[in-house]
């Protein structure tokens, strides 16, 4: 299976990260999503699948799961620019 | 036709429309007439609007012979990335899929807002499929070629927009910017672009590729187009709930100020690990030009490109899902693997990016208590042969695609203001150079870039000097 090296990662995160599970992680979500994969996708698709797990792997290592407030704060908008404050 | 060769630039243009010195239409022709020569070798267009062009341009001129008022851009030509709408026309978004769509029966914001300041749209531009890319290369459509090397990429995904004005068509385009494709597209066509404060424009009537990251901006051959232009761009509209509710706040006046006061520091650590020589080069001379003297290392950049790329996968991949169920089959090879890789990656990951947001938000927030404006390679290396998979990056072989937007990710990650800068030697490819700034310090980025300009930091019309 291909692997993608990131050209930044200077941990290895994307290059370590283990692609034994990354087709059978594919053929589930595949089925759950309702999306077809051909055969002849799938090494690519993987690819990116471990591109990503890397990339999670680098963020999770920040503490950020849990560290702070998400930026998409949602600000309900009042029904009209007129309306009671 | 007139006696002396037509202006080139939109505020040359816009001048001599309004008074008189040449009318809309003989613009607007030449303008069409130069795209259906040359525009076969480059493939910047999708759609040329022949008809709307010439009757704005005729409206113009009919103004003008009444006495009546002009907009700021009277007569300027322009054209926008096919995935803003446009009347009549189907908005593609690089896609074969959208092109069935029904043609648009109203136009984008900011193309009503470029007609409302009598600019003429002579057409919609080529990009990469969905904006996922950075190359504007398109299996449906062929690639956008770079006019400085046609056998080069224009960069992506804004490729068509540059090439537009690269080639000469149009003096200024409009793209848009998730992760780099205008300051990537204008380092590799040896443009100045403008990716505003994430929430300045509104993106009402564009087909989007990630909400939490889509920015508008204009390119253009000079900094005072792209101020020009800008300054009739902006202005709220609740339509686009990211929309920032601020006044409109002109650029073009506080070019003048120049760099006094500014405090311009180097972008260093993750932003020189990987740039190719030519690349540090460019960014030490642009440095030198502004006096530029203090390194700035800014912590978690790594992390923060990490988690652009994820939430770009994950938000842009959830807006394609249907269609990837229906017809995976019809997307650009280069894109689907990605889209269908990022439908499924889990929530979490996702989630705990836009955490990460926040806290790199917090550490640009110091970077800037420290400096005004930040200079940065715009892309690790010049502009790539058309084709091209792999670049060597810090002496590694790896993919291109995953890896142009290394240096510009982190930025439009949290939002910040970028002017992109053409760096370039007589006879050599251009690079770019990001000029970074505080969020709504547009005119940082714009002082900032002017001051390279004038001091010719490309040199590509100085050859015979």
């Amino acid at each position: 299976m291909n692997k993608t090296i990131m050209a930044t990662d200077k941990t290895g995160a994307a290059a370590n990260a283990l692609p034994s599970d990354t087709e059978a992680f594919i053929d589930a979500n595949a089925a759950v999503l309702g999306l077809t994969i051909a055969p002849e996708w799938k090494a690519n698709v993987a690819m990116f699948v471990d591109v990503a797990r890397g990339m999670a792997a680098r963020i999770e290592a920040t503490g950020a799961a849990t560290a702070s407030e998400a930026a998409p704060v949602f600000t309900p908008r009042p029904l009209s620019p007129h309306a009671p404050k | 036709m007139s006696a002396q060769p037509l202006p080139s630039g939109a505020r040359e243009i816009a001048r001599a429309v309004q008074h008189g010195d040449v009318s809309a239409e003989e613009i607007a022709r030449a303008a069409l007439d130069t795209i259906a020569a040359r525009d076969a070798d480059i493939g910047a267009f999708t759609d040329i609007t022949v008809e709307r062009a010439l009757g704005e341009a005729r409206a113009i001129d009919t103004a003008r012979a009444k006495g009546g008022t002009l907009g700021a851009l009277a007569g300027v030509p322009y054209a926008v990335k096919n995935l803003y709408d446009v009347a009549g026309i189907s908005t593609r978004a690089g896609s074969k899929i959208n092109a069935a769509d029904p043609p648009k029966t109203a136009d984008a914001l900011l193309v009503s807002r470029m007609a409302t300041a009598g600019a003429v749209l002579t057409g919609a531009l080529n990009m990469g499929e969905y904006a996922y890319d950075f190359t504007g290369e398109n299996a449906h459509y062929g690639p956008s070629r770079n006019p400085l090397d046609t056998a080069r990429m224009t960069g992506g995904s804004s490729g068509g927009s540059a090439a537009a004005v690269a080639a000469g068509f149009v003096p200024v385009s409009l793209g848009s910017d998730t992760n780099g494709s205008i300051r990537v597209p204008a380092a590799f066509c040896g443009l100045y672009g403008l990716k505003p404060t994430y929430g300045r424009l509104p993106r009402t009537g564009t087909f989007p590729f990630c909400d939490s990251l889509d920015h508008l901006g204009p390119f253009a051959r000079s900094v005072d187009d792209i101020a020009f232009v800008y300054d009739a761009l902006q202005g709220y509209d609740p339509s686009d709930p990211v929309c920032a509710a601020r006044a409109v706040e002109p650029v073009t006046a506080a070019i003048a100020k120049g760099l006094d006061g500014l405090r311009i520091g180097v972008a260093t650590g993750y932003f020189r690990v990987d740039a190719d020589t030519g690349a540090l080069d460019v960014l030490a001379r642009a440095a030198d030009a502004v006096g530029a003297a203090q390194d700035v290392d800014i912590p978690g950049v790594a992390e923060a490109r990490a988690a652009a790329f994820l939430i770009t996968n994950a938000e842009g991949s959830t807006l394609h899902l249907d269609r990837l169920r229906r017809q995976a089959v019809d997307f650009d090879p280069e894109t689907r693997d990605r889209f269908l890789a990022g439908a499924m990656l889990p929530a979490g990951w996702a989630i705990a990016a836009q955490r990460f947001r926040r806290m790199f938000e917090d550490t640009m927030r110091g970077v800037f208590a420290q400096v005004d404006v930040i200079l940065a390679p715009a892309a690790p290396t010049h502009a790539p042969l058309l084709g091209q998979k792999t670049i060597v990056l810090g002496g590694r072989e790896v993919p291109l695609r995953a890896n142009m937007g290394i240096y510009t990710q982190p930025i439009s990650f949290v939002g910040l203001p970028v002017a992109a800068v053409p760096v370039c030697e007589p006879g050599a490819l251009p690079y770019g150079i990001q000029v970074i700034a505080a969020p709504w310090r547009e005119d940082h980025c714009l002082r900032v870039a002017a001051a390279l300009e004038a001091a010719g930091v490309d040199r590509r019309n100085r050859a015979s000097a």
